[in-house]
């Protein structure tokens, strides 16, 4: 089963994103900031990440570039609910990083699912 | 001249000679003393002395010449031979001649006269030599007269000659003595320059010179002593008369550095001192002076120097260290410091005594005023720039171009003159500044020196005004700036709610069918909902900080609560203890704006310890603030208050962030974290309550955050309201009652509806205040209580409940009040809601209001419409 890491330092949402992957099947696992996440990512190997952009200790922009390197196959996507700029600008740096897909938030479950999805399969 | 000194001298010029006059008469007279500093401070009555020294060597040359004569006229008698060996050892000139023929001319005319040894004597020796008009009578001294002499090789010789009539080979002859002047000459001419030099040098720097004796006191002093010290008048005659002159102030220190150069401390002295003319004006000058002479026990006898007129250089140097105190004091001062530290300035610029300094705005008004004592250290009797009086006077200051020297004429008292000056930034008039109360008056020159000081603030002031101008530009940018940061922290918050809300709820769809999963999927869209609320309160009460009046209250019931509410909250790790005195008397504040101060200092304890974990203390007490205390401000002394503390056993703050802990975005939280509006807010709210905040770092580690706020007598009872929804004991059972519920907003409606019913009321709906009112006035018997929204089309919810007072004194109205209304009941409409509930509101609260409203009516009645107040289920949102 395709593995997955939620990096992002909302406990809701990490909550929410565990909760609604893992009852699509998924094997989920979760990290609060960039370093855990990375940190995690380095312990055992994932398929696909998502993670946040904005969160204490190490940014997703910053996470996005530690996880891509030597894994080109890695699937990424961030999300972003915005903070001194608007989402799509660090969304857009997640993207010229490297990250697959892109979501604002708020997004519907539905457009996550299927960007884990399209990306996955 | 003395003969013995005469003597000394020839003996010196003419050894043989000496010989010849040894056994003259002895010295009658004592010789007057050279002053030893002459040589640089010669005095012009004595400046003839070298001339004289000139004059005694030639009448000694002659002398000795005479003298010489007799011995010629012995060896003459001993034989032509010797004669000849006589003329040329002479240690002067002697060239012997009969009727312009040379005979003979000894080895030292033949140097002077640049004759060489053997050479033919005829042509070489000048005519003008051997040509004397009228040689000395026998046995007195010839003229000495100077003769120049052309020499053969072109040069030129000043000698003295003397011819006197004499025998050579036993005929007659004349002999002439010549000695070459040209070095005393030399001398006489270069002492006469140097003389010259210093007589101008003395006359351009118009330096004086005096000698006292120290004896009688007698003062001899050169013109130029009159010009420095008393221009115009007579110069003093004693030392006593000359330091009178001196300023009172400076004659201490003057008598001091004289004292320790006599007694050999240093090898000259010299003072700067001011010194009071005749004429009132005050002028500095410099005093150079040494120990002419001392007395065989070398006490000082005679002293003796120069004085120098230094008052131009002295406004300079004034003018220059004022130009860096006033830089200094404008680049480091602000507001009133500005202009206090400025008046001390003016005050020390203008060499006080002044017994006051102002300085005025542009409109005369008093801006600043700085009493001083006199001289005599004697406190003034009355500021002369008294408000009331000054800008009268200032006033034609400001209109005139210069600096004006005011003097108040028919004044009861008599005043010093006052002394003022426009001060301003190009055109710009910004105010003036004025001295006075000076005993000696003010002269043209402090007139130049204030109207300097005005100069030199005038770029400075310009610069400032500048700089202010640009500092308030940087500040509207630092808070556009720190506003963006306010709401990227909001979106980023408010982003992440809303995916909550909408991924839960979402799945709470999905969880239709499984009771246990929907309770937790609503769980979390209830939990982001409060965030949201939490976060739009926040940013509220940070703009609308709080009422102005509120009635008097009880603090600690609610204190009480608080604290049960928070320790539900916190993890494990973190206690929550409180310390709440029963009695700790009232305060006038709104409790929900006491309550969020409360709240957000406890948050602040919280986030300190969530990696460590501790004890948060929560403490109220009566207290009375210490006279000491300069944690407050001067008018809180005395002061009783309660104090409210909050105590975490956190890591502190650090030093770096304790200057901008109340900022309004200052968080050390990350973006997301916290918007930083934690402590500012606690500012605002308490400031707007009266209080104050203190927050400190104990010795023993820690956070201590403290609320103050004046207590007020308590004026009968709290308002019920005071106390926070407290939960009824375990209840069971439908509540009971009639409802009308008033909104705009269909979706509240509903919402009010559904949860309502639940709890076991009646309810029915209005869209706004007047179908209402209808429904009321058609069935005044159908309802038991009006819950009502505040702003709606047609009329507010206040109105309503007064024309529902109007209508039915007994029906209670409840405000069901959004975030930025006033919560208190009393307060939002003067006694006007029975309750009042804060939206978004969730069944509870509603319900419990709603049920307290109907129970505890001012009748104090029991349950109404029929029905028993029952008891409220603790979870009618579920």
């Amino acid at each position: 089963m395709p593995r997955i890491l939620i990096i992002e330092d909302d406990e809701e949402i990490r909550d929410l994103l565990e909760s609604l992957l893992t009852r699509e099947g998924y094997t989920v696992a979760t990290a609060a900031n960039g370093k855990q996440g990375v940190a995690a990512f380095l312990a055992q190997p994932f398929d696909l990440v998502i993670t946040d952009i904005i969160m204490p200790e190490k940014d997703g922009i910053e996470a996005i570039m530690d996880l891509r390197r030597g894994r080109p196959d890695l699937k990424l996507i961030a999300i972003s609910g915005g903070g001194r700029a608007e989402p799509e600008n660090y969304l857009h740096s997640a993207q010229l990083l490297g990250a697959n897909r892109t979501l604002r938030k708020p997004f519907t479950n539905e457009a996550i699912l299927a960007a884990v999805k399209e990306l996955i399969s | 001249m003395s003969r013995r000194r005469a003597s000394r001298l020839l003996a010196a010029l003419f050894p043989l000679a000496a010989t010849l006059t040894a056994g003259g008469a002895r010295a009658d007279t004592p010789s007057p003393p050279l002053p030893e500093w002459l040589p640089t401070h010669g005095a012009p009555h004595w400046l003839d002395l070298g001339e004289i020294a000139l004059g005694i060597a030639l009448v000694l040359v002659v002398a000795g010449m005479l003298r010489y004569r007799g011995a010629l006229r012995r060896a003459r008698a001993a034989g032509e031979a010797r004669f000849r060996i006589l003329v040329q050892a002479a240690p002067y000139g002697v060239v012997v001649h009969r009727q312009g023929q040379v005979l003979f001319v000894n080895d030292s005319a033949r140097r002077t006269l640049r004759l060489p040894n053997g050479s033919p004597l005829t042509a070489r020796v000048p005519e003008a030599l051997l040509r004397p008009e009228s040689p000395a009578p026998p046995g007195l001294p010839a003229d000495g007269g100077l003769v120049h002499l052309a020499l053969a090789d072109g040069a030129g010789v000043d000698v003295r000659a003397i011819t006197i009539d004499s025998e050579f080979d036993r005929r007659p002859a004349r002999l002439t003595f010549i000695r070459d002047m040209s070095t005393e000459l030399a001398a006489q001419r270069a002492l006469a320059e140097s003389r010259d030099r210093l007589e101008m040098a003395l006359e351009a720097v118009r330096d004086g010179i005096w000698e006292v004796d120290l004896e009688t006191g007698r003062l001899t002093v050169s013109p130029a002593f009159g010009w420095v010290m008393t221009p115009g008048g007579v110069p003093p005659a004693d030392l006593a008369g000359w330091r009178a002159l001196v300023h009172p102030a400076d004659r201490a220190r003057l008598e001091a550095v004289i004292a320790d150069h006599q007694r050999n401390v240093t090898p000259a002295y010299e003072c700067e001192m001011r010194i009071r003319r005749a004429d009132g004006s005050e002028a500095w000058v410099l005093e150079h002076g040494r120990v002419a002479t001392r007395d065989d026990l070398g006490r000082p006898r005679r002293l003796a120097g120069t004085v120098r007129d230094i008052t131009a250089r002295k406004r300079a140097e004034q003018r220059l260290e004022m130009r860096g105190r006033l830089a200094a004091v404008f680049l480091t001062a602000r507001g009133d410091d500005l202009r206090s530290s400025l008046g001390t300035l003016l005050q020390e610029i203008l060499e006080a005594p002044c017994s006051c300094v102002g300085m005025f705005d542009a409109t005369g008004r008093l801006r600043l005023a700085c009493n001083d004592f006199t001289a005599d250290g004697a406190a003034p009797e009355h500021s002369l720039l008294s408000p009331d009086a000054v800008p009268e006077a200032l006033r034609r200051v400001l209109e005139s171009a210069g600096p004006l020297i005011l003097t108040e004429t028919g004044a009861e008292t008599p005043r010093a003159p006052l002394l003022g000056v426009r001060l301003g930034s190009g055109e710009r008039v910004l105010g003036l500044v004025a001295v006075g109360g000076r005993a000696a008056g003010y002269q043209h020159a402090d007139a130049e020196t204030l109207a300097g000081i005005a100069a030199d603030l005038e770029p400075l002031i310009q610069s400032l005004l500048e700089a202010e101008a640009k500092d308030a530009l940087l500040a509207q940018a630092q808070k556009m700036e720190a506003l963006g940061v306010l709401a990227g922290g909001i979106a980023h918050d408010f982003n992440n709610i809303l995916q909550a809300i909408l991924g839960f709820s979402a799945l709470a769809r999905q969880d239709a069918g499984d009771p246990e999963r929907l309770t937790a999927d609503l769980d979390r869209v209830q939990r982001a909902t409060v965030r949201g609320r939490d976060l739009v309160q926040r940013i509220l009460q940070f703009s609308r900080p709080s009422e102005p009046e509120a009635p008097p209250l009880d603090p600690v019931p609610l204190t009480e609560g608080l604290v049960r509410e928070l320790r539900a909250g916190l993890s494990g790790r973190i206690r929550l203890v409180s310390r709440l005195e029963a009695d700790c008397g009232r305060v006038r504040a709104a409790p929900q704006v006491l309550r969020q101060a409360l709240v957000n200092l406890t948050t602040n304890a919280v986030q300190a310890m969530e990696a460590t974990g501790g004890t948060i203390t929560v403490a109220a007490r009566p207290w009375t603030v210490p006279t000491d205390d300069h944690r407050f401000p001067p008018d809180w002394c005395g002061r009783e208050v309660v104090e409210f503390s909050v105590a975490d056993t956190g890591p502190g703050i650090p030093e770096e962030h304790r200057a901008r802990l109340f900022d309004p975005f200052f968080t050390t939280r990350e973006v997301g974290q916290g918007s930083g509006l934690g402590l500012s807010v606690v500012h605002g709210l308490v400031s707007g309550l009266g209080g104050h905040v203190t927050i400190e770092c104990p010795a023993a580690g820690g956070t201590l955050a403290a609320i103050y706020l004046p207590r007020v007598r308590a004026s009968g009872h709290a308002a019920t309201s005071d106390q926070p929804p407290a939960f009824p004991a375990a209840t069971e059972g439908a509540l009971r009652g009639r409802i009308l519920f008033v909104d705009d907003d269909p979706e509240i409606r509903d919402l009010a509806v559904v949860l309502l019913s639940r709890a076991g009321f009646d309810v029915e709906t209005a869209p706004d205040g007047l179908v209402a009112c209808k429904r009321i006035t058609d069935r005044p018997d159908d309802f038991d209580i009006v819950v009502t929204d505040q702003y709606m089309p047609g009329l507010t919810g206040r109105e309503l409940a007064l024309r529902v007072a109007a209508l039915r004194p007994a029906l209670p109205v409840i405000l069901v009040s959004g975030l930025d209304e006033p919560a208190d009941p009393s307060v939002a409409g003067g006694l006007v809601f029975r309750e009042v509930v804060t939206k978004p509101f969730f069944g509870q609260s509603l319900c419990l209001a709603v049920h307290r409203a109907l129970t505890t009516g001012p009748g104090g009645s029991g349950g109404p419409g029929g029905g028993q107040a029952g008891r409220v289920p603790l979870d009618t949102d579920g």
